[in-house]
């Protein structure tokens, strides 16, 4: 099983909660745990909470929500460069700290400050 | 989410129920709310978390931006019925060496 649902959000805080709902949805449709749900979810938050945090100028985010056969990745790539803002980098250690502890493999794509794009996977049974 | 929050003279102390999700959207008024509270009357502060169902890594700064608050003024804070995953959450982060944690289910 091969199957991709994208959603497209402004990058912006108020969207965050449509992007973690879709996340549920797509992953209760897939039949995985409660527990690798709430997992993903935590996940795709946190994800955004770093490319969100740090930008001035808001673009649009695209979210790919992918099932494999062994395997639920999510791809968080940003349409536009930004702008860097200030941020609190104990803050942003806490964010991946968190996407590192529940996922399988993650990786940050930084350029300029910008976070650019972010991937992980997660095993499923 | 949604927060109700009031002083209980008896204890001398703030009883906060938060419920719902807290994220990057809702975390800045979570932050003035409590920390309005403490400005208006220091007190310790108790936080219901029984209808919690999500937190991010925003909403727990503002946790640790309370406690600090409350610690300058010489008060605790307690968080009450938390999740077992949202406990989980905790422990990841190290939150949980912080700060007085029940767990819904343990207490």
């Amino acid at each position: 099983m091969n199957e991709t649902v994208v959603l497209e959000i402004p990058a912006k805080a108020e969207y965050v909660l449509a992007a973690r709902l879709t996340a549920s949805a797509v992953a209760q449709r897939f039949a995985l745990s409660i527990d690798d749900l709430e997992d993903i979810k935590m996940a795709v938050g946190e994800a955004l909470v770093l490319m969100i945090a740090q930008q001035q100028e808001a673009g649009n985010i695209r979210i790919e929500y992918r099932r494999e056969d062994d395997a639920f990745t999510v791809t968080l790539i940003r349409d536009a460069g930004c702008e860097p803002a200030p941020r609190d980098p104990e803050q942003a250690e806490l964010s991946q700290a968190i996407i590192d502890a529940l996922m399988d493999e993650l990786y940050i794509r930084e350029v300029s400050g910008c976070v650019e794009s972010i991937g992980f996977m997660k095993k499923v049974g | 989410m949604e927060l109700t929050e009031r002083y209980d003279p008896k204890a001398d102390a703030w009883v906060a129920a938060v419920s719902g999700e807290v994220d990057i959207y809702d975390a800045p008024e979570m932050k003035e709310r409590l920390h309005k509270c403490i400005d208006q009357t220091p007190a310790d502060l108790v936080l219901d978390c029984a209808s919690l169902t999500y937190i991010d890594s925003t909403g727990m700064g503002v946790l640790i931006s309370v406690l600090k608050h409350l610690k300058d003024v010489g008060k605790e804070m307690k968080i009450v019925h938390l999740s077992p995953y949202i406990y989980k959450i905790f422990t990841i982060t190290g939150l949980q060496n912080i700060f007085t944690v029940e767990v819904a289910g343990d207490e």
